[in-house]
């Protein structure tokens, strides 16, 4: 299970973590023995915690359905005192965000660095939330500036500069999502008498992107070492108070590992049962 | 039994095509919203033991994950 990899970094921010399903304790006791999971699991068997939330999935599994009782997967995260600080739902089910996602929007930053490039007015960190990932997943691809010293690129605005932006390839095995930036702080260029957003120091800018289903992958995923390769530009352009460069664009790329789709089961005995709880 | 003839009324004024294919609910609006308070709950985790968020939580709070299922 991905999240037990992510223990860790969890612990660090001060996070417990539990996962919560509609399955019976002897299912995921099972589940846990044979993953090797060690952060609690909970047994909702009767979807009380689900209802509670208000996110039992009926709609597409009404009752007799086998699934019948499950949530819409989502993942809450809370303070010491229970308030939700973020919360992350995809549309459909078989989407969801990976918790190394969910820590790299946190501003987790990796052991390893996946590719470093260096350019005469910042250093860019490049790197993928997760080291490989499934159908379905939603991974953050994260771009780490760490600007040098006076220097300073565009946010977009109303100006002639050219503001930092990221072009992803569009291609059919990947949803891209709006890249996020962190808040652009106004700067005031005296000789011009203008006042423009930029970015400064070190910030971080993340990329969404929601690998496509198992079916859409069932080629790729009989080829050795599936992977996929998620092209793009950034376009950008620097100055400080003293230089300004020529608009500028420096190509990216990543690459994540594709895995199968887990579908092995826990043992029939205590498997779930259509049209029973 | 007045109330749930107004209720039935109600709803009824509520929906007012059957909705052949209802719209697909949107999960990002379904549950508690960022600020709000998580409902108090209680499950046994896979030891068996009885689990509530003070017994979950770390000192900054915690990660609470919905899955669909372990077995399926």
């Amino acid at each position: 299970m991905e999240l037990e990899k992510q223990l860790e970094g969890l612990r660090r921010r001060g996070l417990g973590l539990a996962a919560l399903s509609y399955d019976s304790v002897a299912i995921l006791k099972e589940f846990s023995a044979r993953r090797k999971i060690t952060f609690p699991l909970l047994s909702d068997p009767a979807s009380k915690v689900i209802r509670a939330f208000g996110i039992l999935n009926e709609a597409d599994y009404p009752p007799g359905h086998l699934a019948h009782g499950v949530p819409y997967p989502g993942t809450f995260v809370t303070d010491a005192k229970g308030v939700v600080r973020s919360r992350f739902f995809e549309k459909t089910y078989v989407e969801r965000r990976t918790a190394a996602s969910l820590l790299a929007l946190a501003g987790e930053t990796p052991e390893a660095p996946a590719s470093e490039t260096s350019t005469p007015t910042f250093t860019l960190r490049t790197w993928a939330s997760n080291d490989a990932a499934a159908p379905g997943q939603r991974v953050t691809l994260v771009l780490d500036f760490e600007m040098k010293s006076g220097m300073h690129a565009y946010a977009s605005g109303p100006h002639g500069y050219r503001a930092l932006r990221l072009r992803l390839e569009p291609q059919a095995l990947v949803t891209i999502h709006e890249s996020a930036f962190p808040e652009a702080h106004p700067y005031h260029f005296a000789p011009l008498d203008e006042t423009v957003p930029v970015f400064e120091g070190r910030f971080r800018l993340t990329q969404d992107v929601t690998l496509a289903s198992g079916r859409d992958f069932a080629e790729l995923l009989k080829t050795p070492n599936p992977a996929l390769t998620i092209a793009g530009t950034l376009e950008y352009q620097v100055c400080s108070d003293k230089v300004c460069f020529a608009p500028a664009a420096l190509p990216l790329q990543w690459t994540i590992p594709v895995l199968p789709l887990d579908r092995e089961r826990s043992p029939e005995a205590i498997q779930h049962k259509p049209g029973k709880t | 039994m007045v109330l749930p003839i107004l209720a039935t009324l109600a709803l009824a004024v509520m929906q007012p095509v059957p909705a052949a294919s209802p719209q697909p609910l949107d999960p990002a609006t379904l549950g508690p919203a960022v600020g709000q308070t998580i409902p108090a709950f209680e499950a046994q985790d896979q030891e068996g033991r009885r689990r509530d968020f003070a017994s979950l939580e770390g000192p900054n709070g915690l990660v609470l994950v919905f899955f669909r299922s372990a077995d399926w």
